[in-house]
């Protein structure tokens, strides 16, 4: 996925593109679904979605990002605008207030797609507990209170349970 | 000088998922424009993120739907692409100065240079306030060089990010970058350093309480009036 999204950046690629569209649309629809999108306008929210992955694709960074990361950002920001009629502020990589990173070591550089695999399989790993913890604070809007209302646990207990799942996969992550 | 205090992990995740609310989300994203370790934080969350988009049961979605979808890649597009950073920086400004405040945060104030911004007097103190939908209260703070802040808690919890100069409390040095975090326990009186005017970005959920004489003053004088 991660190599279509690639083609649609390097060279506009439609063929490319009607394949992530085929892949993610539908999950992209869940994912608003479940973040309190109405039956009438989801499929009108999916293709604003895709529209801006298509528009911002010559920002793409296939060494940053998968093609999943890179779509589930823009579908975030989408509903964030959409949904909650507030807006997203993001940092501008162009700024030239922006601090750069220190040039990483060549061996300590994942490539996007290993970055995908390893970050499957952390999830994979992970106590079904933290696991829970996990998706609801990213595919159901909710915030870590309500997380805990839900689930009739502490606070406490649901910060400490998603800081475990980070810390997990991030150790993974940075294996050589 | 590198950064030392960051934002709990808690609140980069809220970042990340897309809950956290606006005005802690600005401090938030003009804190990564200055640290590339937070960023890294945040780009593996956003990666979490994508694995469980991926790992969604795909909804339906017909035929009609990827027709509508290709034929609206041709669309100009309704709203033009934001500005580049590049191209809305005033030429008053001196590249890299410490004045200078990173994007998202320049986009909610008049400028880009901290000292042409238009300030508010409030007893020693320049404000501004900033536009944030939500509960929270963004502001940008200016306390001269060796300026204190008068002894005070806080009904809510608070962040700071440091733009320019530093402050101490009781609780550490911030310098530009920094961001101190504030829970409803904390009192204290900052004092900003020598040399150059500090500049901060706070966030504040509740009001700041003067403490010392003025509070079991104000406490008893609530308990009369009750």
């Amino acid at each position: 996925m991660t190599a279509l999204m690639i083609a649609v950046a390097a060279h506009a690629d439609k063929k490319a593109f009607a394949r992530l569209f085929l892949h993610y649309g539908p999950r992209v629809k869940t994912y608003l679904m479940r973040q309190g999108a109405s039956e009438s306008n989801v499929e009108e929210l999916v293709q604003e979605t895709f529209l801006v992955v298509w528009r911002k694709a010559a920002m793409f960074d296939g060494g940053k990002a998968s093609a999943g990361t890179w779509i589930f950002t823009i579908a975030r920001n989408l509903r964030i605008d959409a949904l909650r009629k507030t807006r997203r502020p993001e940092f501008d990589p162009a700024d030239p207030a922006l601090v750069p990173e220190p040039e990483p070591a060549p061996d300590r550089v994942l490539e996007a797609g290993e970055a995908e695999v390893r970050v499957r399989a952390a999830l994979a790993q992970l106590p079904h507990d933290q696991a829970i913890a996990l998706r609801l604070a990213f595919l159901e809007d909710k915030s870590h209170s309500e997380i805990a209302a839900q689930l009739s646990l502490p606070l406490g207990t649901v910060k400490s349970r998603l800081r475990l799942a980070m810390q997990r996969v991030r150790a993974i992550l940075e294996e050589s | 000088m590198s950064i030392r205090f960051h934002p709990r992990n808690e609140i980069l995740l809220a970042y990340a998922t897309g809950t956290l609310e606006e005005a802690a989300s600005v401090l938030i994203a003009t804190h990564l424009a200055l640290c590339p370790q937070c960023r890294t934080a945040v780009g593996c969350m956003e990666a979490v993120g994508g694995a469980l988009l991926d790992a969604l049961p795909a909804a339906a979605l017909d035929d009609r739907n990827l027709t509508q979808m290709m034929t609206r890649l041709d669309e100009p597009a309704s709203v033009p692409a934001p500005a580049k950073a590049a191209d809305d920086l005033s030429s008053t400004r001196s590249p890299g100065t410490s004045a200078m405040l990173p994007q998202p945060l320049r986009g909610y104030v008049a400028g880009d240079n901290a000292a042409h911004l238009p300030w508010h007097r409030l007893m020693n103190l320049d404000y501004i306030d900033l536009k944030t939908r939500g509960r929270g209260r963004a502001r940008l703070l200016r306390v001269s060089p060796g300026g204190t802040i008068p002894y005070h808690g806080h009904s809510g919890e608070e962040f700071v990010l440091v733009l320019a100069g530093g402050y101490s409390d009781g609780t550490g040095a911030y310098h530009r970058g920094d961001v101190a975090s504030a829970d409803p326990s904390l009192r204290h009186a900052p004092v900003a350093e020598p040399g150059e005017a500090c500049i901060c970005m706070t966030v504040n959920y509740g009001v700041l309480l003067p403490t010392r004489i003025l509070a079991p003053l104000a406490r008893l004088f609530r308990g009369r009036v009750h």
